[in-house]
């Protein structure tokens, strides 16, 4: 069997460009790793030049982000708990939402210049067969690209894909912004999110099967609608929206692409700690990370 | 039919430099499989099958004339999606689904290097004029979040996706400003000021060529030396001992913009000229009287 190129696309927070060689050390350790090699589709960079130039996006995601996500979670928690989850929304969200409002952004430099460089490592790595594992908002843009690709040449042409903490599910509360279903569906000129999201696996299914997993980590508060410890009696989900597949979706696509969910619990609930649960770490160390993974080599 | 395909081909392979090989074994067995697949769309009587082989057909004909054009890459592929998703959902006979899968395989090998060519470079081409447009020395002052979510709004002004070819690669050539403007009045003793500056842009472009696999850039004097004009609306003010109301419009070229300005308070014209790139100051310090 001929060898893997394994791209890793990284997710919102701050990253260098050599961020896979973490990666590459967890898989290596897990892995049979003569049989692949790991290189990352670096893009930070990209969302900096944005940040550059449009100095003021940081700090109004911020207010926005108190005036409505954390108004709700204001009264429930003490004064460390929402310091910690507003500095995780400045420096993390604010990519996510970046993403998904500035239309120009990303389909005038971020994707098209994403493609380049995914194609670069594949165009290096000919004789390999390419692996894409994306964590998180890298997982989105993965998914975005390659479908980019499919609907521009025709072309469908990885060996595997993993989503790891991916947002896929997450439902935007405005209409103004759309979540990343609805870009999935306006790339491929599919009628809704449903549709796309169901044609998007299907075709993964009828291309190769068992070769899309989406894995989900139950106490990942960005790929699960999770119900945190906030030291009262009763445990919250205090993010008002969806984050996570809703039961509907995660039975249609089910049943188009058998198996594509694989599911764990890993970490602490405590709202202080919740958001280390989307660590990539956790994610490749995974019992269904690694089952998965070890049946492409 | 396969005679039909062989006798093409051979055409080809006289006729044809551009065709390798390689391209020509590809053809030969997309061919082959196209073949099996419409003997089967008549055994099975399956109209869509045989209408999606049409689409096959199709392709292939135009494949093998115009492998250079760049029509070819998305040549049919959203119709040829369609169907090859309503068969693979609907048909249930694994005979049938086997060869889609490997008439897929076949097409991949076959049209790959070629449209991942084409798409790269039309990104390429793409981000040089996204980098042109967003940003360029000339237009170095800082943009709002009101202005990047304007430019993606609006039809004339947002990148179309789909468009990857030229002249211009989806990019449009019209952008909306809205943004913060340093200005300075001309003969005036109280001669600095700030405008909210609102008002559309059209960007020069170059002209831009395929050279291997990269984008050689050509600009034109336009490109090379205008860059960008547009007309804006501005209101803002100066700083006496006090600010000073004042609006009007502006005509930008390049990185600076003319205004015309009426005072509320004097009830008076002024004339001022707006810069959006401060690296010209510098240029042009040693020809003026004024410190920096």
């Amino acid at each position: 069997m001929a060898k893997k190129i394994v791209i890793c696309a990284h997710g919102v927070g701050r990253h260098r460009d050599n961020f896979h060689e973490t990666w590459a050390e967890v898989l290596n350790i897990n892995h049979n790793s003569d049989k692949f090699v790991v290189k990352g589709l670096f893009w930070d960079d990209l969302q900096d030049q944005l940040f550059d130039k449009f100095y003021d996006i940081e700090e109004k995601i911020r207010d926005v982000a108190e005036e409505t996500f954390l108004k709700t979670a204001y009264k429930y928690l003490d004064e460390p708990s929402y310091k910690s989850i507003l500095d995780f929304i400045q420096e993390n969200i604010f990519n996510a939402v970046s993403y998904l409002f500035f239309k120009e952004f990303r389909d005038a430099i971020l994707w098209p210049k994403c493609i380049i460089r995914l194609m670069e490592i594949i165009k290096k790595y000919k004789s390999y067969q390419p692996v894409l594992i994306g964590h998180s908002l890298g997982s989105i843009l993965l998914t975005h690209i390659t479908w980019f690709i499919r609907q521009t040449t025709g072309i469908l042409n990885y060996y595997d894909f993993f989503l790891i903490g991916s947002p896929i599910g997450f439902r935007s509360p405005l209409n103004a912004i759309p979540d990343f279903l609805e870009l999935l569906a306006k790339i491929g000129n599919h009628p809704s999110r449903m549709d796309a999201l169901t044609i998007w696996a299907q075709e993964w299914w009828h291309y190769k099967r068992n070769r899309l997993h989406i894995i989900i980590n139950e106490l990942d508060p960005i790929a699960w609608n999770v119900k945190m410890d906030i030291g009262s009696n009763k445990d919250i989900n205090i993010i008002p929206v969806h984050q996570g597949l809703s039961d509907k979706e995660i039975k249609r696509i089910e049943a188009v692409n058998v198996n594509i969910i694989k599911r764990f619990k890993l970490g602490s609930k405590k709202i202080i700690d919740i958001f280390n649960n989307n660590n990539v770490e956790n994610y490749l160390n995974s019992d269904p990370f690694k089952q998965a993974f070890d049946t492409i080599l | 039919m396969k005679n039909l395909y062989i006798i093409l081909i051979s055409i080809i392979c006289f006729y044809n430099i551009s065709l390798s090989q390689d391209d020509i074994s590809l053809i030969s067995a997309y061919s082959d499989s196209l073949n099996s697949f419409e003997q089967i769309a008549y055994d099975f009587n399956n109209i869509r099958l045989v209408e999606y082989i049409n689409e096959c057909e199709e392709f292939l004909e135009f494949f093998k004339k115009e492998k250079n054009d760049p029509r070819l890459i998305n040549y049919n592929v959203q119709t040829r999606i369609r169907v090859r998703n309503e068969l693979m959902s609907t048909i249930q006979d694994i005979a049938i689904k086997t060869i889609l899968i490997k008439e897929q395989e076949l097409y991949n090998s076959l049209v790959q290097e070629i449209t991942y060519k084409d798409l790269i470079y039309g990104l390429k081409a793409r981000s040089i004029l996204a980098e042109r447009k967003f940003f360029e020395k000339d237009d170095e002052t800082k943009g709002t979040i009101l202005e990047l979510w304007l430019n993606g709004y609006f039809k004339f002004t947002s990148t179309k996706l789909t468009d990857i070819k030229g002249p211009q690669y989806g990019i449009k050539s019209w952008e909306i400003n809205a943004r913060f403007e340093p200005i300075g009045f001309i003969v005036d003793k109280d001669w600095t000021g700030v405008l909210f500056s609102f008002g559309t842009i059209y960007n020069l472009f170059p002209n831009l060529q395929q050279k291997n696999d990269d984008v050689k850039v050509k600009d034109t004097f336009y490109s090379k030396h205008i860059k960008r004009v547009g007309i804006k609306l501005g209101i803002g003010g100066r700083f006496e001992d006090k600010f000073i109301v004042n609006g009007g419009a502006g005509i930008q070229v390049r990185a600076f913009t003319f205004w015309s300005l009426y005072s509320f308070e004097n009830k008076k014209i002024y004339y001022a000229v707006g810069i959006n790139d401060l690296s010209w100051v510098k240029f042009f310090i040693p020809y003026i009287n004024i410190g920096f």
